[in-house]
């Protein structure tokens, strides 16, 4: 369904925008997205490994940090650039895990390898990074996510050490909390953090298959979802979201055994609402653009039968989630379609009369 | 605990399994020999869970055909699973209905027929050969999908006959054509290109307006056969038995001529084959008891080290050893190449005859390439499992250049050497003279060097 109308709410399947592609118009195994105050969308792209032959040569295919902007339809976004590259020096990545945009419109970009944030002004050049650990503490780290709030404190799940950190915007340490299990407050590999209006926590807490929702300094308040794969229960969830009137977005990696991936909606109470499994049944622009210049494609394409067209259209191990206050617009990051998935949260919709 | 003990387990493992820690080896001999051997036919251990591969290193869903790293998941899982005969049988069906990119081109297409292996492949036999028959990667690499009821491929046909089940000389040019006929219509859908989003996957469909409903005879047998009467023909055959017997022999128990040659030498355990062939035929072509009577036999526990290691098993082997492969860090696409560079392309065999195995694995650039490999694994002194070795040496306390090299033989294996090689292990350690604890950092290095030694020698190439 392109549309659909649940407690109140419409959510109006938009476009996608989006294909393959190692640099340029397009993405890599893209895992997370932020907006910046002029519209700028920054995309980290994951990428894959390369072969390495020589020690010095290590390579990544794809990885970097792609800015575009995304317009209201279909065919209105544009590529802007490109920063980054696989590597450890300043400004580069191993594992591009999560970015996040301050009041400045500095963008900040976590590793999950290296355990730090590379900091980059709006065009992407490098300014500093800093570390997401501490010390030496003897542990396994993995920065799995960022978030940031008004005040551009930074927050940041840890994977394996199951907890989350804050940081001032400069990377000093403030506070952390969780701990490995399954009680209100511990975590199993969180990963999807974000921070609302109200500068509430949210976590997407993997392997416990929930969300969790914390004060700013970590007291536990709520937790969203139950384990499992029927309506509004979370297998393996990735990401989170909350727009301004509270509603809360959730991807995860449910699994029917051809279509890994939903987003579920909850209500600020976490009353469950409704679950999108992608809609995107028109290919984006640029992907319009692969297609159409290559008539194999375009003639296969033809010759596939609707049920073979169904692992196109919808979600694909979705990693990520931007909810575009002004526009008003959630912009699921479907990873493995190396696209967004846009969907308008649309108000004042006139149902249309069923005996049409 | 008897060294014989831990000797015969260390053999299972190492066939059965891609070897043990001496750890795992200790706890394993408590539960006695055949109570490991059905619990490694029988797990109880909850298989990997792939997300976690996913969640790391997304790549590897889908991966593409290049940069060749198509098996990164699978080497992954093969070092870390609680299932370990599982997954050597997935191995060893991966020898057998051998699927290679280079002409499928989808990695993600080999790794489902994997998947299969992993979930039947201690399964029947009858079962299997039909989910390969349906296996669209196996359905276009043998151009079945060109196999149409005017114009017969008989590639699919030929194969199923000569590799899969009964071997040359079993039947005739007019088989082959009959078989071929009445597996016509077997193919798959059309699926999505794999631009601009990604791979999509395949699924087998059976069209009966493209089958040959005719007559055929096959094997002195006639009748409308469709596919799946072909395959009940093929294994009540007595050569399918013979064959699969023969091909589980050399996989596990010792390297026997290249299947080629099968037809005109002979097995080297007559009764041994006779025994699994009797099992394959009474179980009702049941792999797994077929298996247990292997693992259970004389022939199988007297056959240590009768086997020269595949690249696989070296690369699989070596990481359980030293450790610390458990989290799929970075560098696991490169990792997953360094069977290929020993000479055994996971997931892109050199035809669908497989590759020869045993001696032929051998070559001047293989053999650096193995050594290269092993030693610069046991050379890491930050291994777990490298670590777990000098610490057991430290607990012994200072000792001589003798023991010093005769416990490293042991907890490497145990490795039986003839007396020349440990001479020249001698002659390494004796200089040095004791090993003393007193300068850990000196005596670390000397474990291991000796330990890259070891790995270095003839004897670390055989299973």
């Amino acid at each position: 369904m392109l549309t659909q109308v649940a407690a109140g709410r419409t959510y109006d399947f938009s476009h996608s925008v989006g294909r393959g592609a190692q640099s340029g118009m397009g993405f890599s195994q893209p895992v997370a997205a932020a907006q910046g105050p002029n519209g700028v969308v920054y995309v980290v792209n994951r990428g894959s490994e390369g072969i390495s032959n020589v020690s010095w040569n290590r390579i990544g295919y794809g990885a970097r940090v792609s800015q575009i902007t995304i317009g209201a339809e279909w065919g209105q976004e544009e590529f802007l650039g490109e920063f980054s590259k696989y590597g450890d020096g300043n400004g580069e990545y191993i594992w591009g895990s999560g970015v996040v945009v301050d009041s400045q419109g500095r963008v900040y970009v976590s590793d999950e390898w290296l355990n730090q944030i590379n900091v980059y002004d709006q065009d992407g050049n490098f300014l500093n990074r800093w570390s997401t650990v501490e010390s030496d503490d003897g542990r396994e780290h993995g920065t799995a996510s960022i978030a940031i709030d008004a005040d551009d404190n930074i927050y940041l799940t840890d994977g394996r050490c199951h907890e989350v950190r804050k940081f001032s915007s400069d990377g000093k340490f403030i506070a952390s909390w969780g701990s490995q299990g399954s009680d209100n407050g511990q975590f199993n590999a969180p990963w999807g953090i974000t921070v609302d209006q109200a500068g509430n926590v949210y976590v997407a807490d993997h392997r416990n298959h929930r969300v969790q929702k914390f004060t700013s300094d970590g007291r536990w308040m709520a937790s969203f979802g139950t384990p499992g794969t029927g309506r509004g229960q979370l297998h393996l969830p990735t990401s989170v979201a909350v727009d301004p009137e509270g509603d809360v977005y959730i991807a995860d990696w449910s699994d029917n055994g051809q279509h890994p991936g939903r987003v579920h909606i909850f209500d600020a109470e976490g009353a469950f609402i409704i679950t999108l499994v992608g809609d995107a049944q028109e290919l984006s622009a640029w992907a319009k653009l692969t297609v159409d210049a290559n008539a194999d494609y375009l003639k296969r394409r033809r010759e596939v039968n609707l049920q073979n067209m169904e692992s196109e259209w919808r979600f694909a191990l979705p990693t990520g989630l931007l909810y575009d206050a002004e526009k008003g617009r959630l912009m699921v990051v479907d990873s493995q379609r190396s696209r967004f998935q846009i969907y308008n949260k649309v108000s004042g919709y006139m149902v249309p009369q069923m005996n049409l | 605990m008897a060294n014989q003990d831990i000797a015969l387990m260390a053999h299972l493992m190492r066939r059965a399994g891609f070897g043990a820690t001496r750890e795992e080896l200790e706890a394993l001999c408590e539960k006695g020999y055949d109570n490991v051997v059905e619990e490694l036919l029988n797990p109880t251990e909850e298989p990997l869970d792939r997300f976690e591969m996913m969640r790391y290193q997304p790549w590897t869903w889908r991966p593409g055909t290049l940069p060749g790293m198509g098996a990164a998941e699978w080497l992954w899982w093969m070092v870390n699973t609680r299932r370990p005969l599982e997954e050597k049988m997935t191995l060893f069906w991966h020898h057998i209905f051998a699927t290679g990119v280079s002409k499928v081109d989808h990695y993600d297409e080999i790794q489902n027929m994997i998947t299969l292996f992993r979930e039947q492949g201690m399964g029947n036999y009858k079962e299997l050969l039909l989910g390969m028959a349906k296996n669209p990667a196996m359905i276009y690499w043998l151009d079945n999908n060109d196999n149409h009821a005017h114009a017969v491929n008989e590639n699919w046909g030929r194969e199923l006959l000569e590799l899969f089940s009964m071997g040359v000389g079993n039947y005739t040019e007019v088989d082959v054509r009959e078989c071929s006929r009445a597996f016509t219509g077997w193919t798959f859908e059309a699926k999505l290109p794999r631009g601009p989003l990604g791979r999509h996957d395949w699924r087998f469909e059976y069209r009966p307006d493209d089958h040959d409903n005719g007559e055929k005879t096959f094997l002195g047998e006639s009748g409308n056969f469709n596919g799946d009467d072909i395959i009940d023909i093929v294994c009540q055959h007595p050569a399918t038995a013979g064959f699969i017997a023969r091909h589980l022999y050399n996989f596990f128990v010792a390297d026997e001529a290249q299947v080629p040659a099968w037809q005109v030498i002979p097995p080297v355990d007559e009764d041994a084959i006779d025994a699994l062939t009797d099992a394959f035929i009474e179980s009702g072509y049941d792999i797994k008891a077929t298996l247990r009577v292997l693992f259970t036999s004389d022939f199988f526990k007297n056959a240590r080290f009768a086997k020269l290691k595949s690249p696989a098993e070296v690369v699989v082997g070596t990481l359980k050893l030293v450790g610390g492969a458990g989290f799929p860090a970075p560098g696991i696409g490169d990792l997953s190449r360094q069977p290929n560079y020993m000479g055994q392309d996971l997931l892109n065999p050199p035809s669908v005859e497989g590759w020869h195995t045993g001696a032929e694995w051998i070559n001047s650039g293989s053999l650096m390439r193995r050594i290269n490999f092993t030693a610069d694994m046991v050379g890491d002194t930050s291994r777990p499992g490298v670590q777990s070795i000098v610490s057991r040496l430290r607990s012994q306390g200072d000792v001589g250049p003798e023991q010093f090299v005769d416990i490293c033989l042991d907890l490497m294996g145990p490795l039986d050497v003839s007396s020349d090689t440990r001479q020249e292990l001698l002659d390494h350690a004796v200089p040095g003279g004791s090993l003393n604890w007193s300068n850990e950092d000196a005596a670390t290095e000397r474990v291991s060097e000796l330990l890259q030694l070891i790995v270095s020698l003839r004897d670390y190439q055989y299973a």
